[in-house]
């Protein structure tokens, strides 16, 4: 039935073309001679056929229409006498919306499209009022549509119509089509059902954002439903993993949660959790992400073609949104895992009007070696005890006003600490080492009219990193704590204006102050001779990062859409100002149905840079601000492709190349590290960050496929990267070109999630699920020789020279590769209805085949005594097993 | 517990615990011949031009013990060249050395080392003699402080790119034994000044019972600078620092053929 309707459509749309063609090739405005006619017409009221008829009766002059736009059944009421047919028409073309058009002697009569209405509304989840973002509005009559905004907002302003017809749809869930009367402007929220049936799928498949019909390249969406499908590592699930089987996107080391995209570093990824970035995205040196999927929305990463509302950072923008909580019931879910747990709960505090969500998870090794720790120190002198945790809480609260303002609340909460304590008859030390994220966020959502959203938010976020030591004895207590971090407070407002099927443009402005401390000390020293002494020193730096952006996605032709934007920040630092202009453009030419070619240009800068000479998440990496002699980073990237929907399998294929230059980039100076940056002893203003980074430049190139399969009892995807990384600083590796150590040239990515069976109360439902990847190994420098340095001493002493002895001859650097990795990951779930809701035992089994793949190598003797190269890896099988449930 | 429950759980036990340290045998080794390794400084206040010549020792394959040796190499051809003349170095208690009174180094002059062996390796190297001497140091000392504090001063040579490097030593006196022994203090090159010239100071904090000192000045030619720079990173290297290659002007070989000119204050 609904095929039937869209064929009649599309008939009706073709003689619309046809007219307007007619326009197009012979438009002149009606002034002919058969106007000055006089005509008489008196009637109450009349059907606009009726009247037509009598115009032709009393002039001779004849009508040409399409049926589909002028209704003759409409009634009307004239009182005209004696006057000429052109105010007869103008009279109509006022009063009963019909434009008219003299052609070849026949007068056209079209709609009059000058009158304009908006439908507007929210759209969200049927059962939990979940405000669900890009959903599409669709107008099949008009061949275009809208997308909901980050709130559920859509806004379509449409000509005049009697009998529009709209679909409202969602990826997984049902489609909703509605038919309308347009003749003034209509608040419409829409509930879409969650809970899909096969047949309503196919419908779905048809109907939802296709890829295709975008500007946005470059661009991945992990369905949160997927993510949590995928076996993990210890059954941890991990969004930031996940994204890393996506082309374009590489891991740091084994098991890490880092990110390179298209050639960046780790730095070069913003990731936004409710408006508010989140500086160190990692628990356990990278092992894990923050992000706790049970509370997230949804994931969206963008690796090219930024529109103008994102900036700030060079490689990514990563966008993760909590949801926002149930508005109709309690709900809940949770896990219990190997090394954490975690439950998450929503629900309304006023029905339909507010409601929040708070989700917390923590590891428990630390308790669950207590016990053992405290055995080992039954029956010694010293006690010592260690541990390690870390945390996660999310939360979210939210209040709907009216449907022209809401307000949500929503706070981030994280940390990792490592601790020690030894404790004997005399003395006592404890040691602690940690770090933490927390974020703020404040949003006004608030409508103006009906066509222009806007969103004020106000963010702060902290990270900061800390190490302590207390050291206590008979003689002497003294305290140490070295901090550093970096804390923002941002005001933004962002504005979202449906101009109308051709334009929606949005523009914004906003205004950071970051603080930064590089390096911070303080401790105390107190003993039996002298009294308390404190030392404290602190670097701290404050900059401001304030722009505006426009940006506007613009239909030019029906078969082409581009977005244009511009972002203007201008960052200011120490006495030192940085204005740039950053243009960013995208463009989709739409070849045939369901298949586009892609183009963008964009052009980015970051002002706050991450230096970490070791790329595995450590949390001693710095985040220090652009300054004098830092200037910020700068990336210039183009990108090109195809996409390719294909409705009938639910899947998508994309093919892209891009192209980036990155300017600036940082890199620690070679012998530079962490540890003699902070212990400098020709310096006792030891921390200078400048001295001991160099910038450069930066080359990604590369070629990205992507198929892949969202919805149905089987999904997943194939993801393939051909790149090359290169990198080039004046002092490193005395300034020649060198591969990026994650410069990894092929990169593989098979997932499949099979739904055998749903659950039910009788039976276990049972997802299959497997990863496989597989990439060329890590660019390394390899030492082939040791010899002894000569260097130049006073000759009257030594003779001339000396030695430095066991220098080492190294390969060019990353001249060498790493051996590939690989490894497949499977795991099963097994679902079940219970009266309170559903539970599932998920078991995964880690690097199913048991690959070694090397962490890091190091020089080692076999058992002759000579030397050979040997490798450490990190996670052999794995098994794991957790339960999970949801009510 | 059954029987097939108990062999599975082995199974697991033996898994977690197999090692996860392996010798790399999937990837392809450089292959690596020992390379020829030149040590030589020119300078025109020297009497002698020395070189020492030792070998690089490939790191894989070869026994652990037998690497880092200072075993010179006694049969190589070792000419140095001015352009004008070609003077052949003589073999001597495991160094090469010519006279100057033979083949002088002179400021702004160019000159071209090459070196072959019997086994048929051959490296060969140039440098430029810096055209002026190393600024005289004015030294000062401050011992009002619980600490002995020494100022360095000098001032640059106007007018040219100049590299620095600032070194010496002080004489101490055991406490117990009386007997004098030396400690050697270095300063990090100094990067490369512009032409404009102009001062430079630093300051050090001293041993209070030093008897004696001596400070050295170099002005170094930019081979030596860089392989200087990139000696002291490789010597520096942190737990996360990756491997620093050295810097080597020598071609198809390791170290450095380079230049200097140095000044020299004894104190007292």
């Amino acid at each position: 039935m609904a095929k039937d309707v869209s064929k009649k459509q599309i008939v009706k749309y073709k003689r619309y073309f046809i007219i307007i063609l007619f326009f197009v090739s012979g438009y002149i405005k009606a002034q002919g001679p058969g106007l000055e006619q006089k005509v008489s017409l008196d009637y109450s009221s009349i059907m606009l056929g009726e009247l037509l008829k009598k115009i032709t009766e009393q002039t001779g002059v004849s009508f040409q229409y399409s049926t589909n736009f002028i209704d003759l059944n409409k009634k009307t009421s004239i009182h005209l006498n004696d006057v000429g047919l052109k105010e007869v028409l103008d009279y109509l073309q006022k009063n009963a919306n019909i434009k008219y058009t003299l052609f070849q002697q026949q007068i056209l009569l079209s709609k009059n499209e000058d009158t304009k209405y908006t439908i507007s509304g929210y759209i969200s989840e049927k059962g939990s009022r979940e405000l669900l973002i890009g959903a599409v509005v669709y107008a099949p009559q008009h061949k275009n549509g809208v997308v909901s905004n980050n709130y559920g907002f859509y806004s379509l302003t449409l000509p005049e119509q009697d009998s529009l017809l709209l679909h409202y749809s969602y990826m997984g869930h049902q489609t909703i089509s509605k038919k309308i009367k347009l003749d003034k402007d209509i608040p419409l929220n829409i509930d879409l059902d969650g809970s899909t049936d096969l047949e309503e799928v196919e419908v779905v498949a048809e109907k939802t954002n296709k890829l295709s019909e975008t500007t946005q390249m470059s661009t991945i969406e992990i369905p949160v439903q997927q993510a949590k499908d995928i076996p993990a590592l210890l059954g941890e699930k991990d969004i930031l993993k996940v994204v890393q089987l996506m082309p374009g996107i590489q891991k740091g080391g084994e098991g890490s949660a880092g990110l390179y995209v298209r050639g960046g570093g780790p730095d070069q990824n913003l990731i936004i959790l409710d408006d508010a970035p989140v500086y160190n995205a990692f628990h356990l040196f990278g092992f894990f992400s923050v992000f706790n999927g049970d509370a997230v929305k949804n994931v969206q990463l963008i690796k090219g073609g930024f529109p103008a509302r994102y900036g700030g950072r060079l490689s990514s923008v990563m966008e993760m949104n909590i949801k926002d909580g149930n508005k109709e019931k309690i709900h809940g879910e949770g896990g219990i895992g190997l090394i954490s747990s975690r439950l998450t709960l929503e629900g309304p505090l006023c029905k339909n009007k507010s409601s929040f969500l708070v989700s917390a998870r923590r590891t428990y090794i630390d308790a669950v070696a207590a016990p053992i720790v405290a055995s080992f120190n039954s029956h010694k002198d010293t006690k010592s005890s260690f541990g390690y945790f870390f945390y996660d809480i999310n939360t979210k609260f939210n209040y709907d006003f009216s449907d022209k303002d809401k307000v949500y609340l929503s706070a981030y909460v994280g940390k990792d600490k490592f601790y020690t304590k030894n404790k004997d008859q005399s003395s006592s030390t404890d040691a602690e080492l940690g770090w933490g994220n927390v974020t703020a966020t404040a949003r006004w959502n608030h409508l103006f009219g009906n066509r222009l959203f806007s969103n004020t938010s106000l963010v702060f976020t902290n990270y900061s990193f800390f190490i302590s030591l207390e050291d206590k004895s008979d003689q002497e207590t003294s305290t140490f704590k070295y901090t550093s971090g970096i804390r923002d407070y941002t005001l933004k407002s962002d504005f979202d204006f449906s101009v109308n099927l051709k334009h929606r443009i949005r523009f914004g402005a906003f205004a950071t102050s970051h603080f930064f401390t590089p390096y911070a000390i303080a401790g105390t020293i107190k003993n039996t001779t002298t009294p308390m002494e404190k030392i404290s020193e602190k670097i701290q730096v404050f900059t401001e990062e304030t722009g505006v952006y426009i940006e506007d996605d613009y239909k030019p032709f029906a078969r082409m859409k581009v977005n244009v934007g511009l972002r203007v920040p201008d960052y200011s630092a120490q006495g030192k100002n940085y204005f740039k202009v950053e243009p960013r453009f995208s463009c989709n030419y739409s070849l045939m149905r369901n298949f586009s070619l892609k183009a963008s240009y964009t052009m980015m800068n970051q002002f706050v840079q991450l230096i970490s000479n070791t790329g595995i998440g450590l949390p001693t990496d710095l985040w220090v601000p652009s300054s004098k002699s830092l200037p910020p980073q700068h990336a210039r990237q183009v990108a090109a492709g195809i996409a390719k929907d294909i409705p009938k399998y639910k899947t998508i294929l994309t093919v892209e190349g891009y192209y980036k230059k990155m300017y600036q980039v940082l890199n620690y100076k070679e012998g530079a590290s962490f540890y003699n940056v902070n212990l400098d002893p020709d310096n006792n203003h030891a921390f200078s960050w400048e001295k001991n980074i160099t910038s450069g430049r930066g080359w990604s190139y590369g070629l990205e496929l992507l198929v892949q399969k969202k919805s149905g009892n089987f999904s997943g995807w194939i993801a393939y990267t051909l790149s090359w990384t290169q990198l080039q600083f004046d002092s490193l590796n005395f300034g020649q070109k060198f591969y990026a150590g994650y410069d990894r040239r092929h990169n593989l990515s098979l997932v499949g999630i099979y739904e055998i069976r749903e659950a039910s109360a009788e039976k276990n439902g049972i997802t299959l699920s497997g990863t496989w990847v597989y990439n060329t190994g890590n660019a390394i420098t390899l030492p082939v020789a040791a010899y002894n340095a000569p260097y130049y001493l006073a000759p009257s002493i030594y003779g001339g020279s000396s030695y430095y002895s066991g220098t080492s001859d190294y390969t060019a650097k990353n001249s060498y590769r790493m051996a590939a990795y690989h490894r497949l990951d499977i795991g099963i779930q097994l679902h079940k209805k219970k009266k309170w809701g559903e539970r599932t035992w998920e078991i995964s089994v880690y690097n199913l085949y048991n690959r070694q793949n090397p962490y890091y190598y190091f020089i080692g003797q076999d058992k002759t005594g000579n030397n050979v190269l040997k490798q450490q890896s990190l996670f052999p099988l794995i098994p794991s097993v957790s339960y999970n449930f949801k009510f | 517990m059954k029987p097939s429950l108990q062999l599975l759980l082995r199974v697991l036990v033996l898994f977690f615990i197999y090692s996860c340290t392996k010798t790399a045998d999937n990837i392809k080794l450089p292959e690596t011949k020992p390379k020829l390794v030149v040590g030589c400084f020119l300078s025109p206040q020297d009497s002698l031009i020395t070189l020492t010549l030792t070998r690089s020792n490939p790191i894989f394959g070869a026994h652990h013990n037998t690497i880092n040796t200072n075993d010179a190499v006694p049969d190589a051809d070792v000419f140095i060249s001015d352009g004008s003349q070609t003077n052949k170095l003589m073999y001597d208690n495991g160094k090469y050395t010519l006279s100057q009174m033979v083949l002088p180094v002179v400021a702004g002059k160019i000159y071209t080392l090459n070196i072959s062996t019997p086994d048929g390796n051959s490296v060969s190297a140039t440098c430029t003699v810096p055209i002026s001497n190393a600024p005289a140091l004015d030294i000062t000392f401050d011992t009002t402080g619980t600490n002995k504090k020494i100022f360095i001063h000098w001032q640059d040579i106007a007018d040219e790119t100049n590299y620095y490097k600032f070194f010496g030593r002080e004489q101490l006196v055991n406490s117990f034994s009386a007997d004098t022994s030396y400690s050697w203090f270095y300063y990090t090159v100094a990067d490369a000044f512009g032409t404009t010239g102009g001062e430079m100071n630093s300051e050090k904090i001293m041993n209070k019972n030093s008897l004696a000192y001596d400070f050295y000045l170099l002005n170094m030619d930019v081979h030596y600078f860089k392989y200087n720079l990139s000696l002291e990173k490789n010597t520096n290297s942190g737990l996360f620092s990756q491997g620093v290659p050295l810097y080597s002007n020598i071609k198809n070989g390791l170290g450095v053929f380079c230049s200097l000119q140095a000044s020299h204050v004894r104190i007292p």
